[in-house]
């Protein structure tokens, strides 16, 4: 199904969900339209990660719904919602550390319809990663294996990609590439959920944000209102 | 014979015993690594495989090959079928906890060991080995006259015995080509080392711990069909090759697949070399100090990782 720009593509209402017996989301609700960079804001332990845990299917929706385009996907496994072409790049990167780049790669790409065509797109975004086919990602510099989380995720051909903190602990310069790769992403049609404390950041490539806090939804704002609401940023982030 | 042939002739049992504690060692360790969970009914899948090896070989009748082969193929599928089931009905609804499921597999070898003895009776069951080939080893003496070869009496082997060190050195190897070269080799490791991530990335978690398990119990049975023509079907066969296997993966690492191959090779030639110049309960009194010795200076093992 074709998803116009604007269209909404995710649609996440009234989500309650946690770990166990400890409930962390208690009605979040937002949506994220086709081709947009969506931003989830809030304090450690708002419940921003989880929501994006809860979107993968990685953590155990008790009520609320969770539509991507016409499927719910509450009612699927987790391994099935990669399938729905929705890409996680999650908190710390998490890679498989003993395979190597390659193997790591092949993971991406084991539902991929068109694998070879995601791999050169993936080279021409992190030619570096080509050099490193055959090193183990443990041993890939902080810089290179968010590049390798990145290209992971792309090779499941994304039309929703979720990011929790891409730029957590990297010097600037690698930062900058992250948020070039966030917009050559966005232009391409890809629609971007992203989770990220650094709002610079986020004001340059966000076209929408929703502050999250104790895990309910409190406030939304459009990127032309972001300048006119600094106090909602100090409000919900403490900054 | 002199000690040399006799050390000799000990190694060669020890090397069998090798063989054989290295297959069912690396269906331990691979259920243990990618599941995380210590499969305590895993010498009766072993003992299962050796009680069906006799079944199928006595049933079939005819030439002692023809129902050896078959038992080589039937018995490890059935056993593999059959933890598989296991699985299904009663690890994944116990969520794969670790405390849980030690519970549940402690239930389940009793299950195992008291349906075979039900099923198949208390008498040990031999089955005769596909071939009957016997091989006098060669030894060497110096004299004045340079290097002599001589046949020492009782400096004998069988075929089958060198072939079950062959057989194992195949599985095994086949097994490490398997992980490494194949698509299902990377789901189980992409699983092992994160199965969140595995799951985000497409991965059936839960039908990949599914396959583990039965190859891990199939692994088991056919050790246990290698080693039945030399050691007969017993339903209480299994605590041995319990004990030796986790001797195995914890001094090898737990999880780690060269660690526990090279602790099968260290202490399946111990054992055999210890029990034919001592005793076999000295050789399991030796490999559990050194277990002991292992969890105090190195907890994970020769080869394992620190896990979080």
């Amino acid at each position: 199904m074709l998803i116009l720009a604007h269209q909404s593509m995710l649609e996440v209402s009234n989500l309650h969900a946690g770990y166990g017996k400890v409930r962390v989301l208690f009605g979040l609700n937002f949506n994220v339209k086709g081709g947009e960079v969506h931003c989830l804001l809030g304090r450690n332990g708002a419940g921003k990660s989880t929501a994006l845990k809860a979107i993968m299917g990685l953590v155990k929706t008790t009520t609320g719904s969770i539509k991507f385009e016409d499927s719910e996907l509450t009612h699927l496994p987790a391994h099935d919602i990669p399938k729905q072409r929705i890409g996680l790049i999650p908190q710390g990167r998490r890679l498989f550390s003993e395979l190597t780049v390659a193997e790591n790669l092949r993971v991406g790409l084991m539902t991929s319809d068109t694998p070879e065509r995601q791999e050169i797109r993936v080279f021409e975004l992190f030619p570096r990663l080509q050099e490193r086919l055959q090193q183990k990602a443990g041993t890939l510099s902080g810089g290179e294996q968010q590049m390798l989380a990145v290209a992971r995720a792309l090779c499941l051909e994304p039309k929703l990609l979720l990011l929790d903190e891409p730029t957590e602990g990297l010097q600037p310069t690698m930062v900058a590439l992250i948020t070039d790769a966030i917009s050559q992403l966005k232009n391409d049609g890809v629609a971007i959920l992203l989770v990220e404390q650094h709002v610079d950041t986020v004001i340059s490539v966000a076209d929408r944000v929703t502050f999250v806090d104790n895990g309910r939804t409190v406030a939304s704002l459009k990127a032309n209102e972001f300048e006119d609401n600094r106090d909602i940023f100090s409000t919900y982030l403490g900054v | 014979m002199d000690f040399a042939p006799h050390l000799f002739l000990a190694t060669l049992e020890g090397a069998i015993t090798a063989a054989v504690i290295s297959l069912t060692a690396v269906g331990l360790s691979l259920v243990f690594g990618i599941m995380r969970v210590v499969n305590v009914a895993h010498g009766e899948f072993f003992m299962l495989g050796a009680v069906v090896a006799w079944w199928v070989a006595s049933t079939l009748g005819g030439h002692a090959a023809l129902g050896f082969l078959a038992a080589l193929i039937i018995a490890p599928l059935f056993v593999g079928l059959m933890a598989a089931l296991a699985d299904r009905l009663v690890l994944e609804r116990l969520n794969y906890d670790l405390e849980r499921t030690i519970v549940a597999t402690i239930g389940l070898l009793y299950v195992i060991q008291q349906v075979a003895l039900m099923t198949f009776g208390p008498d040990a069951r031999p089955v005769e080995a596909p071939f009957d080939l016997r091989i006098a080893i060669p030894w060497f003496e110096f004299s004045d006259t340079g290097v002599n070869l001589i046949w020492p009496w009782g400096l004998a082997t069988t075929g089958y015995k060198l072939a079950v060190i062959a057989a194992a050195a195949i599985i095994v190897t086949s097994i490490i080509v398997f992980l490494k070269r194949s698509r299902f080799g990377l789901m189980m490791r992409a699983t092992q080392m994160d199965s969140e991530m595995a799951s985000a990335f497409g991965i059936p978690v839960r039908r990949v711990y599914c396959v583990v398990f039965g190859l891990g119990a199939a692994l088991a049975a056919l050790g246990a069909v290698l080693i039945v023509p030399i050691q007969q079907a017993h339903y209480l066969m299994g605590g041995d090759p319990l004990l030796l296997s986790f001797i195995v993966v914890i001094i090898g690492g737990l999880g780690s697949l060269p660690g526990t191959i090279l602790a099968a090779v260290l202490i399946g030639m111990s054992d055999g070399i210890i029990s034919v110049f001592f005793s076999p309960t000295l050789a399991k009194i030796l490999a559990t100090l050194l277990v002991a010795l292992v969890l105090i200076f190195r907890p994970h093992g020769l080869f394992g990782h620190h896990t979080s």
